[in-house]
């Protein structure tokens, strides 16, 4: 028995032999009693690792990583649920489009005070609305600026956005993504004249937002 | 859920990270440490993944961590003066579980990494997750069992 033996010997154990290796290795077993011995031995050996990796602890684990990717996809699901925000603003401007675009804008403005114009659409001059009530960015101490810029931040980064303007009522917030570091973005908006940072961390599957 | 998340979530991989973790650690906890940890790492940085074949990137992202975490405990243990605990009168049984933890120790990571593997895939498999050569790895499962038969001994016989 040769060290080529042993190699095949190996593999045919683990189902790994072609068929005529197959049958090489099963008339070496009946006419070689060292390599029936060597056999034994892998079979043996086979048995105490295959006993290693399907031993208690081992299937204990595969019961908590189970737990665990159950619990990822649920944290999964939820992030996403907050991404919705661009696809709602994309279908509620398509529709205002379709309902003749300037009135339907004007009479949301009206109504709302708020327009919220993506840079990147301006060229093909559609506009997107939001009703801020709907949407609950309607606090009893007036609108939730922090939070629109939350979520718009949130589209930005999933449609890989660096740039956007949003219009509320006369003032417009100008936002750019500066860095983009693992799961942080931060870059800075204007606001009233007044220039604020922002980093937005993914956390636990939730983005979280910090403004200065 | 997306193409990444449903190849990441599968049970294929999952059983490849289980079997490497405790080939590496040899302790349920670290090695549910060691594949949660991994779990997030590839979430996390999802869009870095560039190519076709996820398992091998998410067996180096384990590996990578795995090499850190050790490192970590090295340093940890420098100037610690704990003195190590005898255990006295363990049962046969408890004594060949630790031969056999002892012998899995006393091969190579990469044996480890291929006999850990082998569990759940083939040949080929394997070859493609580690990058190696289809004939190297049938070698190196030979004179990996070989190493572990004579560590515990199958040859005194």
């Amino acid at each position: 028995m040769n060290e080529n033996d042993k190699i095949l010997i190996n593999a045919y154990f683990d189902g790994e032999t072609s068929p005529d290796d197959s049958k090489y290795i099963e008339s070496l077993l009946d006419s070689n009693q060292d390599a029936n011995e060597y056999a034994n031995k892998i079979k043996k050996a086979n048995y105490e690792i295959n006993a290693f990796f399907n031993s208690d602890d081992s299937k204990e684990l595969d019961k908590s990583i189970s737990n665990f990717i159950e619990e990822q996809k649920k944290k999964n699901i939820k992030s996403k649920s907050n991404f919705n925000f661009f696809n709602f603003r994309f279908v509620d401007g398509v529709i205002a489009l379709v309902n003749q675009r300037v009135a339907a804008v004007a009479m949301v403005f009206a109504i709302t005070g708020l327009l919220v114009i993506p840079s990147f659409l301006q060229e093909d001059e559609e506009f997107f609305n939001i009703n801020i009530e709907r949407e609950g960015y309607v606090t009893k101490d007036g609108i939730d600026i922090n939070q629109i810029i939350s979520d718009t931040l949130i589209d930005m980064a999933d449609a890989d956005i660096k740039k956007a303007n949003l219009q509320i009522g006369s003032e417009l917030i100008s936002i750019s993504i500066t860095n983009e570091i693992d799961n942080c973005i931060s870059g800075n908006f204007l606001y009233i004249n007044k220039d604020y940072q922002f980093k937005s961390c993914l956390s636990d599957g939730v983005y979280e937002t910090k403004f200065n | 859920m997306s193409n990444f998340e449903s190849i990441l979530f599968s049970d294929s991989l999952k059983m490849k990270m289980i079997n490497l973790a405790m080939s590496k650690t040899f302790n349920k906890f670290d090695a549910e440490d060691l594949v949660q940890q991994t779990y997030l790492k590839a979430l996390e940085r999802q869009d870095q993944f560039r190519g076709d074949k996820l398992d091998p990137w998410v067996i180096t992202i384990l590996k990578n961590i795995f090499i850190d975490s050790t490192r970590k405990k090295k340093e940890d243990l420098l100037g610690d003066d704990t003195p190590e605990l005898v255990a006295n009168d363990e049962s046969s049984s408890v004594l060949l579980e630790r031969d056999k933890d002892k012998c899995l120790k006393g091969l190579s990571e990469k044996e480890r990494e291929i006999i850990a593997l082998r569990q759940t895939n083939s040949y080929d498999e394997i070859a493609g997750d580690l990058d190696i050569k289809n004939g190297t790895l049938r070698q190196m499962f030979s004179r990996a069992k070989e190493k572990f038969m004579r560590c515990m001994g199958f040859f005194d016989e």
